[in-house]
């Protein structure tokens, strides 16, 4: 790959071009292979598909290019500390609709920081849900029968299936 | 949810608190069985181990418990457990991997017990510990067992082991010395690092008593001793803790000044000490804070041992040197009943079954 190229163009799994610049696209391992066995000169015209929906590439894009600067040179403290603010309102999503393509984005494409981020912050939801509000909002269905929601109450008294 | 993949949904379980985890197991059947799964507890042990998810817990009436998070906002109350104290028991002595360990009122017979899980065993003291000065509790990774270690001070020391896998007091071993031990404060817990017990205690042998640490390996029932060499080190206001993986010993200076941290290192059978933090007085809290554990952020929790209501202090430090402020503090209700201040860890453990 020549040294002059910034940004490389990449297809989600719904077919859009995405841009993203190298020094972004390293944050993760299997795109930094692509950038070592790709050829993204002008004259080529081969553009790399990531198994992963536009909606979900857009933000994971996002990610990567606002931790770039901090993972590729190190910086200070105190940038740190504005990234991790900068994470928290990042984090503040649409559970149903992102959150989970977000982490098997994460798991997929091998992002460490943007894995554990989503993990935490699915539990930091589910910590103050009751059982019913988890169903609703992540679409689970009780498939207790009745005698077995009985069998669990009595078994573990920190169940409640309200 | 039900669409991610198993591993990835486990990734989610490990980082819930046990409280939330009894509540999810009723979400549905796939996550009944990823949170019964015999191997979920220690996957979320070994998580928690990791993070330091070390709570403080005090008595808030006889029968009641509550336990702090000390990696929240010491402000934050949704953070703190609560539970049901079994009141006949006295609150003291120590907490391994989610299993606290209890003496009676009447000090025949002790508790092991999980609040988390609601697990408990009751053990019968033998009438030779019932007078017992030093005691620690471990879990032994060979053989997948707890144990819990009573010892008797006099010229020498006689140690008893209770194994929770054979149900027995099944070994007993002395230390033996010439000089008269004994302990610096009563009911100190030993410190327990990569499975071997530490205890403060002092020599008395020449003019002068001696603050040394035995240190026991219960994988050779061996009894080594330390004996500290700090700068300017005497008997007066001093322990031991454990920070993150490291043996800590707390020493006040003499004018109390300063509280300082040592970390011990050991290497080839010898052990250095280094100075790794030292508290200022403050004029806002006095010299008399007494250092607990540090958070998964680096920050020094402290106990100050000598207010009233009991208040935990988080501390930010830079470069060893703590830095004067207190950044977070919290008025706790009730008072403390821990002379040796342990810390519990919440686990979904449970005790070994036992072998016939």
């Amino acid at each position: 790959m020549s040294s002059s190229v910034e940004a490389i163009t990449v297809l989600s799994s719904d077919g859009d071009e995405f841009k993203i610049t190298v020094s972004a696209a390293k944050l993760s391992k299997p795109l930094n292979w692509m950038l070592e066995d790709v050829c993204f000169s002008d004259d080529c015209d081969e553009v790399p598909t990531i198994e992963v929906n536009s909606k979900t590439l857009v933000k994971v894009i996002e990610y990567c290019e606002k931790h770039a600067p901090r993972a590729n040179s190190g910086a200070s403290d105190s940038d740190a500390e504005e990234l991790k603010k900068w994470d928290i309102e990042f984090m503040k999503m649409d559970v149903k609709d992102i959150l989970f393509h977000i982490l098997m984005a994460a798991n997929y494409l091998h992002m460490e920081g943007l894995y554990d981020l989503a993990c935490q912050t699915a539990a930091d939801l589910m910590k103050g849900m009751t059982v019913s509000q988890i169903r609703k909002i992540f679409h689970i269905k009780n498939d207790f029968s009745s005698e077995e929601q009985e069998q669990l109450r009595r078994q573990h008294p920190g169940c409640s299936f309200d | 949810m039900e669409n991610l993949p198993d591993h990835l949904r486990i990734e989610i379980l490990l980082r819930l608190p046990v409280k939330s985890l009894a509540r999810l197991k009723c979400v549905s059947k796939s996550w009944l069985s990823l949170i019964s799964d015999p191997n979920f507890p220690k996957l979320h042990f070994q998580r928690s181990t990791l993070h330091y998810t070390h709570r403080f817990p005090y008595l808030v009436q006889a029968n009641q418990m509550r336990a702090i998070d000390l990696n929240a906002s010491l402000h934050d109350d949704s953070a703190a457990i609560s539970f049901d104290f079994p009141s006949d028991y006295d609150v003291n002595l120590v907490c391994c991997r989610g299993f606290l360990l209890l003496l009676h009122k009447k000090g025949d017979k002790l508790l092991v017990w999980n609040p988390s899980t609601g697990e408990r065993k009751q053990i019968l003291l033998p009438k030779t510990c019932i007078n017992f000065e030093l005691h620690g509790f471990c879990y032994d990774e060979s053989s997948d067992d707890y144990l819990i270690v009573l010892a008797s001070l006099g010229c020498g020391i006689a140690f008893r082991v209770f194994s929770i896998r054979t149900n027995s007091w099944n070994r007993e071993f002395a230390f033996n010395h010439p000089a008269s031990i004994t302990p610096l404060y009563p009911e100190v817990a030993g410190s327990v690092v990569n499975g071997v017990i530490h205890w403060l205690v002092r020599f008395h042998e020449g003019q002068i008593p001696e603050n040394n640490i035995l240190a026991l390996d219960l994988k050779t029932d061996k009894v080594r001793q330390i004996v500290p060499k700090l700068d300017d080190f005497e008997p007066r206001v001093c322990y031991l803790r454990v920070f993150g993986e490291s043996l800590a010993l707390i020493d006040a200076t003499i004018d109390y000044n300063e509280i300082n941290v040592w970390e011990m290192k050991e290497c080839g059978g010898k052990s250095s000490w280094t100075k790794v933090m030292s508290i200022p007085r403050n004029s806002e809290v006095g010299a008399l804070v007494s250092p607990l554990c540090l958070t998964k952020d680096g920050q020094l929790v402290t106990l100050h041992s000598y207010l009233t209501p009991l208040t935990l202090s988080k501390w930010s430090s830079e470069q060893g040197k703590l830095e004067g402020d207190r950044i977070c503090n919290s008025s706790l209700k009730g008072y403390c009943c821990f002379a040796a201040t342990p810390l519990y860890t919440e686990t979904l453990l449970s005790l070994p079954s036992q072998q016939s």
